[in-house]
């Protein structure tokens, strides 16, 4: 016992990693017939992101048609070489290597977590350094959180190709916390290539990007002033701003990559197909919304009942809402940018057409980056109800689904009402990390108001 | 089989020629006759391309020449033909339909306006021809098959130039609305000859009917110089009647149970208490006749003066069997083959006419010939979302067959064909598909195309399985009648001649239809359209106010905010009343200090009460 606690003294992450890959591959082995009965449920694969999906769309491609001109295959075109490359997942061999896959993506988020979680960029900004700093968790507890989660276990077995936009975001916000706007740019280029909604984490990733970029130069100016102070020279220092990136040549340069990485993504894609059918085939089922498949979001019941005549209207009000946060958050979270992508994602899961229970997995785990935060939010708002809810929700759910769809003994309204907590419980813990953000940065500045009742005006 | 030799009669080579003819056989152990009607007349093209008719329907012509239709298949059928009992179909399966409404029909390409328009055209006017609901097939139920179709008719440029589309519509109830436009477009209108045999309550009371009407070209063998080109319909109508039921008294067509002095007991049983009535097997065949079975005798005949004298009437029952023929007159008294051929007479026009078959017991055994195939088609797994196909093809005869199997799917359900496995179900080893084309489904645009040529080896089963998904629709999308189910049209198989097989099955093979199939799909609550818009609405609601609240206002602490001009009224006015109250409390102190006695009183009669 005490040689296993000095183990994981000594390496903490290579124990943990090595825990969640063993938990993932042991169930694809012990289990062989859960992978393929959880890639059917509908709590955690959509018509966006289905592994029996891409495995149809493989098939038609192989065979020389084009995946895209039907209704069953909705996903990346590269996804489709990837997978081609694998054996076939219907043998025990293929369906292993396929769980290894996912599991890999899974630790290299997870990777990505830690690494983001030990930079402190939640905590502390070029602009900005909470007061309860010191109240972070280590970046150990957060890969743990993200790769001890049910929610991403059972993703991970279900394999949808949600993981991959997973995948993506969070390695462009490492890239970003490492002041890396390029890679950072590409790797959410990559992500919204996958699945449109990433688009709208472009405005807070580059403000998160600019600021890491700005403390980094002004280290380093501050570094050449001590250098300088040593040699006790007098002569003129650059000023920080003479030395800072412009604001708008960044923002420039980093939508401009952006772009050019999607154009390049898209070309590629033509190569590997023979038509543009892939554009409105990924991208137009997203905005349209043709397959009302049950999943856990609000989207697929109201546009089932929705009168002919007023779909479109709402389809537009849906996404442009979903749309208008991104620049708000930007605005008001300019000194804390993390917080404003780690919003942003939460404002993804909650309201994107086609979610699942992964994404709130993952999202779950990001929120563990504003671990800061969590003191406040469980104070003054109802983290506890909040989290209680989704308890129950993801119990009920599944339950229910199966009430309806197997056992004929409930209706669709019992799947939808406990889609409406799963997503209200979701939206209340989003809301009380804006609160507690907000508040925290209240506090950094009236430090004699901590703990104090306070009024909104 | 006589009626697949009748179908390839060579085309009449007379220019405006029309025949009828019923054929009757009884199915063989069982008390069931099959009733076959065809009526047959052409048409040269050029006088059809001018507009001239004599016995082909104009309301229809005028149809196919706007939609510039070069050959039609129509069918409209119900129920299910029994493989195992029945043996193999009348006219090798190639004037039966699917469950429902099928059409398929070779259209010109190359005529101005899009083929998809003038298809549409087609089944519209089709749809007011015939009453059915035949503009319900829309792109979502057209394909255009490859292998399983052939054109009947001799085109002079083959089919290049023609576009085949096939629709199908499996709700469809074929009914007497749809017989009587049909009986309309023969010469005789049903008055005169065998169609005025054809009564809607006798058709549509038999357990497997199927009406067809084919109009193909048709130019003798020999090149241009042989003879002219005519354009011939063909109109079949197929009924498979149970001779019980349909001998039923016309005048109580209600199904009561019979009175008691009318029940065949069997009274030989030893256990029985004499309170029972056991039934009596029936011994030989059982007796019939046409104007018993069909409620009417034929009425006339109706020849149209062209020089024909082909029977109207044949009749495969063994040879020893008694006929009692009412005003006709034979042709053959029966050949090799036990069939007897009888002709209506010409005159007097309002003669009737009548065949009549007493019971009797037969001592030859009739040899039932098997069926080209036996299909069944099925839908398996549990549960609204997801399901599978399962279709199982059993081949009787001691050689391989190839045949072509077709499915049109409707596009809410979605196959996988990544799963699909033809199989042979003895050895588990995958049947080598030969040819395979599909088209995928797209929502709300079109339905499946799954097409499949692969050989079922002597004596062997195959089965074919594949996984589907059910699609959630939009509300307006469900029939009235939603949780019934959808239909899914029937799978249309084709065995290609071969050597064995050839005899007289010509290049078109035979076809077998499964039975359709009942879909059920997941169902929206349809009474909550408000109610779901305005719960998600709340939600979002919720989560922008709340978010934008926090986001757009500042904080401050709780005692800085200074207190509105309301709020000190408020106070103020409270702080009135709570002075009033104290007061009158005050007051009131003071008198129940000096009544104690009294309120004393009241406690003890309440006791008291209690």
């Amino acid at each position: 016992m005490s040689v296993l606690k000095q183990v994981y003294h000594d390496h903490p992450k290579t124990t943990l990693f090595t825990c969640a890959a063993t938990i993932r591959i042991l169930a694809g082995v012990l289990f062989p017939a859960l992978p393929d009965l959880l890639s059917q449920r509908a709590e955690l694969s959509t018509p966006v992101d289905g592994f029996k999906r891409l495995q149809e769309g493989l098939f038609l491609y192989e065979s020389g048609l084009d995946p895209y001109d039907g209704g069953i295959f909705h996903q990346a075109p590269l996804l489709l070489p990837l997978f081609s490359l694998l054996p076939s997942p219907n043998a025990w061999l293929g369906r292993l290597i396929s769980v290894l896959l996912y599991t890999i993506l899974d630790l290299a988020t997870a990777d990505c977590l830690f690494s983001i979680a030990s930079f402190g960029v939640a905590h502390t900004s070029g602009l900005f350094s909470s007061p309860r700093k010191d109240r972070s968790w280590a970046p150990i507890s957060v890969a743990a959180v993200y790769l001890l989660n049910p929610f991403t276990i059972l993703t991970c077995l279900a394999r949808p190709t949600s993981v991959f936009t997973t995948f993506s975001t969070v390695l462009s916000i490492n890239h970003a916390c490492q002041a890396k706007p390029t890679t950072a740019a590409f790797a959410l280029a990559v992500a919204g290539y996958a699945s449109l909604h990433p688009l709208m984490l472009v405005p807070p990733m580059g403000l998160l990007c600019y600021d890491r970029l700005c403390s980094q130069t002004s280290t380093d100016t501050a570094e050449a002033k001590s250098v300088a102070a040593d040699h006790g020279a007098t002569g003129k220092v650059a000023t920080n701003l003479g030395v800072q990136p412009k604001a708008i040549r960044f923002g420039l340069e980093f939508v401009g990559t952006f772009l050019l990485a999607t154009v390049f993504l898209l070309g590629l894609s033509r190569l590997l197909l023979p038509s543009w059918k892939f554009v409105p085939g990924i991208y137009m089922t997203l905005l349209t919304l043709p397959d009302l498949s049950p999943n856990p979001g609000l989207w697929w019941y109201f546009f089932t009942e929705m009168f002919d005549a007023f779909r479109e209207f709402f389809l537009g009000v849906f996404w442009l809402h979903m749309a208008a946060y991104s620049i708000p958050f930007c605005l008001r979270f300019k000194k804390q940018p993390l917080v404003a992508v780690v919003l942003m994602q939460g404002v993804i899961c909650v309201f994107q057409p086609y979610p699942t229970a992964g994404d709130a997995g993952a999202w779950l785990s990001c929120l563990c980056l504003l671990s800061h935060l969590f003191e406040l939010s469980s104070t003054h708002r109802y983290t506890f109800p909040a989290l209680v809810a989704l308890g129950y929700a993801s119990l009920l759910g599944p339950a229910f689904h199966h009430l309806w769809i197997y056992a004929g003994s409930g209706n669709a309204n019992f799947f939808y009402a406990i889609t409406l907590v799963w997503s209200l419980a979701l939206l209340i813990l989003l809301t009380d990390t804006v609160y507690s953000a907000l508040r925290d940065e209240w506090e950094a500045e009236r430090p004699e108001g901590k703990g104090k009742e306070i009024r909104q005006i | 089989m006589l009626l697949s030799s009748l179908f390839l009669l060579p085309a009449a080579v007379l220019a405006q020629t029309y025949t009828e003819h019923l054929h009757l056989s009884p199915l063989a152990q069982t008390s069931h006759l099959l009733a076959a009607f065809n009526f047959t007349s052409t048409t040269p093209l050029p006088a059809y391309e001018s507009g001239h008719f004599t016995h082909f329907p104009r309301s229809l012509a005028q149809i196919l020449q706007h939609t510039k239709t070069r050959e039609l298949h129509l069918r409209f059928a119900w129920g299910r033909w029994d493989d195992e009992q029945w043996g193999p179909r009348p006219r090798m399966g190639r004037r039966e339909g699917g469950t429902g409404v099928e059409i398929w029909a070779w259209l010109d390409q190359d005529h101005g306006g899009d083929v998809e328009e003038r298809w549409s055209g087609l089944v519209n006017g089709l749809s007011g021809l015939f009453c059915a609901s035949l503009n319900f097939i829309d792109s979502t139920r057209t394909t255009h098959p490859v292998l399983s179709f052939d054109p009947e008719g001799t085109h002079a440029d083959g089919v290049t130039g023609q576009e085949l589309l096939h629709g199908t519509l499996p709700h469809e109830v074929v009914c007497t609305e749809n017989l009587t436009p049909f009986l309309k477009l023969l010469p005789c209108k049903g008055k005169a000859g065998i169609s005025s045999l054809l009564d809607g309550h006798k058709v549509f009371d038999a357990n497997w009917q199927t009406m067809s009407i084919d109009v193909r070209p048709i130019c003798p063998a020999g090149g241009n110089g042989g003879g002219e080109c005519v354009l011939e319909i063909q109109q079949t109508v197929d009924v498979v009647l149970d001779v019980e039921r349909s001998m039923r008294a016309r005048g109580d067509p209600i199904p009561r149970p019979r009175p008691i002095e009318e029940l065949e007991c069997d009274g030989g049983k030893g256990y029985g208490g004499g309170d029972t009535c056991y039934p009596k097997v029936k011994e030989g065949e059982m007796g019939w006749s046409l104007s018993r079975i069909f409620g009417t005798p034929v009425r006339g005949s109706c020849h149209l003066g062209d020089g024909h004298a082909d029977a109207d009437i044949t009749l495969e029952v063994p040879l020893d069997r008694m006929v009692n023929v009412t005003n006709a007159q034979p042709l053959d008294a029966g050949n090799e083959q036990g069939i007897r051929s009888y002709r209506l007479p010409n005159h007097p026009p309002g003669q009737y006419t009548d065949l009549a078959l007493p019971q009797q017991s037969v001592t030859q055994a009739v040899v039932q010939p098997q069926p080209p195939l036996y299909a069944t088609r099925t839908i398996t797994g549990s549960g609204q979302q997801h399901g599978g196909m399962h279709a199982h093809l059993r081949n009787p005869h001691p050689y391989a067959q190839t045949i072509t199997y077709f499915e049109s799917l409707p596009w809410f359900l979605r196959p996988y064909i990544h799963t699909l496995r033809v199989r042979n179900s003895e050895t588990h080893e995958n049947v080598k598909l030969e040819k395979m084309f599909y088209t995928p489904a797209k929502d709300r645009e079109r339905g499946t195309h799954l097409e499949l040529m692969f050989t079922v080896s002597a004596g062997g089963e195959v089965e074919l399985s594949y996984d589907f998904e059910k699609a959630v629709l939009r509300y307006t999308e469900y029939p009235p009648d939603a949780n019934r189910g959808f239909d899914v049209a029937p799978a249309v198989i084709r065995v290609l001649p071969n050597d064995n097989n050839t005899g007289d099955g010509g290049r078109q093979g035979s076809y077998i239809r499964t039975t359709s199939l009942l879909l059920p799909l997941p169902t929206p609550d349809f009474s909550m359209p408000y109610n779901v818009i305005i719960l998600t609405s709340t939600v979002i609601a919720l989560g922008f106010g709340s978010i934008f609240n926090l986001l757009t206002r500042r904080f401050v602490l709780a005692e800085e905010v200074p207190a509105s001009k309301l709020a000190l009224r408020v106070k103020a006015i409270v702080g009135v009343a709570q002075d009033v109250v104290g007061r009158l409390k005050g007051t009131k102190a003071v008198e129940m200090g000096g009544d104690a006695v009294g309120s004393g009183k009241g406690d003890g009669m309440g006791n008291g009460a209690g």
